[in-house]
C-alpha cells in the first residue's frame, strides 16, 4: 500500500457522515438544514460536542449558505481551533478539512454544506418570498438580462453541444450517464427520484428543455445539507465505524476560468486533479471499486470520466464499451460501479457532497441494498471549471 | 441603469456602449489581447493598460442552446458568438431573425441589438456566407 508522502503530514480519515432528508420542500431555512446535518455527522462518528475542534463550511455571499460561525454558535461548539469558508465546489471544504487535520491545525473537523432551492436555480420558486437569492454579484457574462433564468444550465448545454460537435459523442452517450444514475437511485430510498426509473428511450424521447439538454441532464434542485467528520486515522480507529482513509486529495484548475457560462474547458481542470491523485496515491483507475462522478449536469460527468479513465474526446467510446442496456448500468474497466447512490442527477442536488457520502458508506459497508460487494477503493469528484476537486478514499484494513 | 445588470468599474464601459448600440470590448494596449468578460488586468501579458474598443460585430457560432419556457410559453436561442477579432473571444446573445432549425456550429453571424429595459443588449443574426 502506498503511503502519502511525508510532506502531506499526518494520515487522515473520514469517521462519519450526516445529512438531512433530501426533498423539494423541507420547510426549513438553509441554516437549520446545516445544523441538522452537522449534528447528525458528529453523532454518527460516535463523537460529542467537545470532540470537534475545527469547523469548515461552504459559504458564498451571493448563494443561500451559512458561514461556519453560524454553525459554531448554533451547535454551541467550544474551543474551535480551525475554521474555513470555502466557495464552491462543495467538496473543497472536505479537502480543506483533510489538509487542516493532516497539518495539525486541528484534530477533528466538521465539514458541512447546505443549500436549498432558490430562485436562481429552481424555476418553480421564482416568486416564493422565502427562497429569493441574496443580491446578485455574479454575472460575468451579463447573462441575467439575456436568458433571464437558469443561466448556468444554458452554459453547460452549450458545452454538451460543443462536445458532440468536436468529438462525435451523441445524446445517447449522455443518456447512458443519466440512466445509470437513475437505475442506481432505485436502490436508494433517500434519492429524490427513488421510484421513478427511466430507460435510454425515455431519455432520448424527452423534451429538450434547454436543447440539447432534457430535464434528465440537469440535477434536481432540493433542500439538502450534508456533513462529514474528518480526523486523524489514529483517532478514527478508536471510533465506531471503519475508518475511511484519505489516500489522496487534490484541487485543480486550468485554462479559461469563466465559470458556468463558458464551461467548455472543464476537462482540463479535472485532468490536473486526476493526474495529481494518481501520482500521489499510486493506484490505477482499474483498481477502483466505486467511481462517484460529479454530475450536476450530465456533461460534467463526461469531463470527469475522460479525465479519470481515458482522455479528451474518448469518453463516448468508453461509455459505449461500458454500457449494459439490460441492466441500465455502466461498469467501467476493472468493474467499477458508477454513482451507486444515483449521482446528483437522480439523488438530488447535493452539489457533489452526495458523491463523498456515498463513497464513505460503501467503504464502511453501510450502503444497505446497494452495497457494492467488497468495496475497498473509491473516487469522489466534484465541480467543473474553474476549481475542481476530488478524493481517493480507501477502506481501512 | 437596470437593477438586473452587474455594473462596476470594469463593466461600465460595456454597458455604456450598449446604450449606443456599440459593442465595446476591453483590449490590452500593450499586447493587443481582447479581454471579455471585462478585467482590469490583461490575462495574457498582465499589463494594466486597457481600453474599451469597438469590435466589428462579425462572429461565428461557437455553440448554441434552445430554451423552452412554460410561462409564458416561448422559446429562444442563445448563441455563444465567437468574435472574428480573436479565437475564443465569446459574447453571448440571443439569436434573432433567423430560423433556429437552420443553424449549426461555425455559421457566420452579424451583430444586432435587442432592447432591454432602458438600454440594449447584443443579439446576433445569421449572416450570409
Amino acid at each position: 500500500m502506498t503511503l502519502l508522502p511525508d510532506h502531506q503530514g499526518r494520515r487522515v480519515a473520514i469517521a462519519g457522515i450526516g445529512r438531512t432528508e433530501f426533498n423539494r420542500d423541507s420547510g426549513k431555512s438553509v441554516g437549520s438544514l446545516a445544523l441538522s446535518a452537522a449534528k447528525s455527522a458528529i453523532l454518527d462518528a460516535g463523537l460529542e460536542r467537545d470532540d470537534i475542534d475545527g469547523v469548515g463550511g461552504v459559504f458564498c455571499s451571493d448563494h443561500p449558505t451559512v458561514w461556519p460561525g453560524y454553525v459554531v454558535g448554533g451547535l454551541g461548539l467550544n474551543d474551535i481551533r480551525w475554521s474555513s469558508s470555502s466557495a464552491p465546489p462543495s467538496a473543497a471544504i472536505v479537502l480543506e478539512g483533510i489538509n487542516a487535520v493532516a497539518a495539525g491545525a486541528c484534530e477533528t473537523a466538521l465539514c458541512y454544506h447546505a443549500k436549498y432551492r432558490w430562485d436562481v436555480t429552481s424555476t418553480s420558486v421564482r416568486n416564493d418570498p422565502m427562497r429569493q437569492s441574496p443580491p446578485m454579484t455574479f454575472d460575468p457574462h451579463f447573462c441575467r438580462p439575456l436568458v433571464s433564468h437558469c443561466p448556468g444550465a444554458n452554459g453547460f448545454a452549450a458545452n454538451m453541444r460543443r462536445h458532440m460537435h468536436e468529438f462525435g459523442s451523441t445524446r445517447e452517450h449522455f443518456g447512458m450517464l443519466a440512466v445509470n444514475g437513475r437505475t442506481h437511485a432505485q436502490r436508494n430510498e433517500d434519492a429524490i427520484f427513488y421510484g421513478s426509473p427511466i430507460t435510454l428511450s425515455d431519455y432520448l424521447d424527452a423534451p429538450r428543455t434547454i436543447d440539447p439538454f432534457t430535464l434528465f441532464d440537469m440535477d434536481m434542485p432540493i433542500d439538502a445539507a450534508t456533513a462529514v467528520i474528518v480526523t486523524t486515522l489514529e483517532r478514527a480507529r478508536d471510533l465506531p465505524h471503519r475508518p475511511v482513509v484519505v489516500e489522496a486529495g487534490a484541487f485543480g484548475a486550468s485554462r479559461k476560468t469563466d465559470q458556468i457560462f463558458q464551461p467548455f474547458d472543464g476537462y482540463f481542470g479535472a485532468k490536473v486533479v486526476m493526474d495529481t491523485l494518481w501520482q500521489r496515491c499510486g493506484y490505477k483507475p482499474e483498481e477502483l471499486d466505486v467511481v462517484n462522478l460529479y454530475d450536476g449536469f450530465s456533461v460534467i460527468a463526461m469531463d470527469w470520466l475522460e479525465a479519470a479513465f481515458c482522455t479528451r474526446g474518448e469518453g463516448a467510446g468508453l461509455l459505449s464499451d461500458s454500457w449494459n442496456e439490460h441492466t441500465g448500468q455502466i461498469r467501467l474497466p476493472g468493474g467499477a460501479v458508477v454513482n451507486p447512490h444515483g449521482g446528483n442527477l437522480s439523488e438530488g442536488r447535493t452539489q457533489g457532497m452526495g458523491q463523498i457520502l456515498e463513497a464513505v458508506l460503501q467503504l464502511q459497508d453501510r450502503a444497505g441494498v446497494r452495497q457494492v460487494p467488497d468495496a475497498r477503493l473509491a473516487l469522489a469528484t466534484n465541480a467543473a471549471n474553474p476549481i475542481d476537486v476530488a478524493l481517493i478514499l480507501r477502506a481501512d484494513s | 441603469m437596470s437593477r438586473s445588470l452587474r455594473i462596476d468599474f470594469d463593466t461600465l464601459p460595456y454597458w455604456e456602449g450598449c446604450r449606443q448600440k456599440k459593442l465595446l470590448i476591453l483590449r490590452c494596449l500593450a499586447c493587443g489581447f481582447w479581454i471579455h468578460p471585462p478585467l482590469s488586468v490583461c490575462s495574457s501579458c498582465w499589463s494594466e493598460k486597457i481600453k474599451p474598443q469597438e469590435v466589428s460585430g462579425k462572429a461565428s457560432i461557437y455553440s448554441f442552446t434552445t430554451t423552452k419556457q412554460r410561462e409564458p410559453a416561448s422559446s429562444f436561442v442563445t448563441v455563444w458568438a465567437e468574435l472574428r477579432e480573436q479565437e475564443r473571444l465569446i459574447v453571448i446573445g440571443q439569436l434573432i431573425g433567423t430560423d433556429p432549425a437552420a443553424i449549426k456550429i461555425g455559421d457566420p453571424l452579424f451583430l444586432d441589438w435587442l432592447s432591454h429595459e432602458d438600454h440594449f443588449v447584443p443579439a446576433f443574426g445569421k449572416a450570409r456566407g
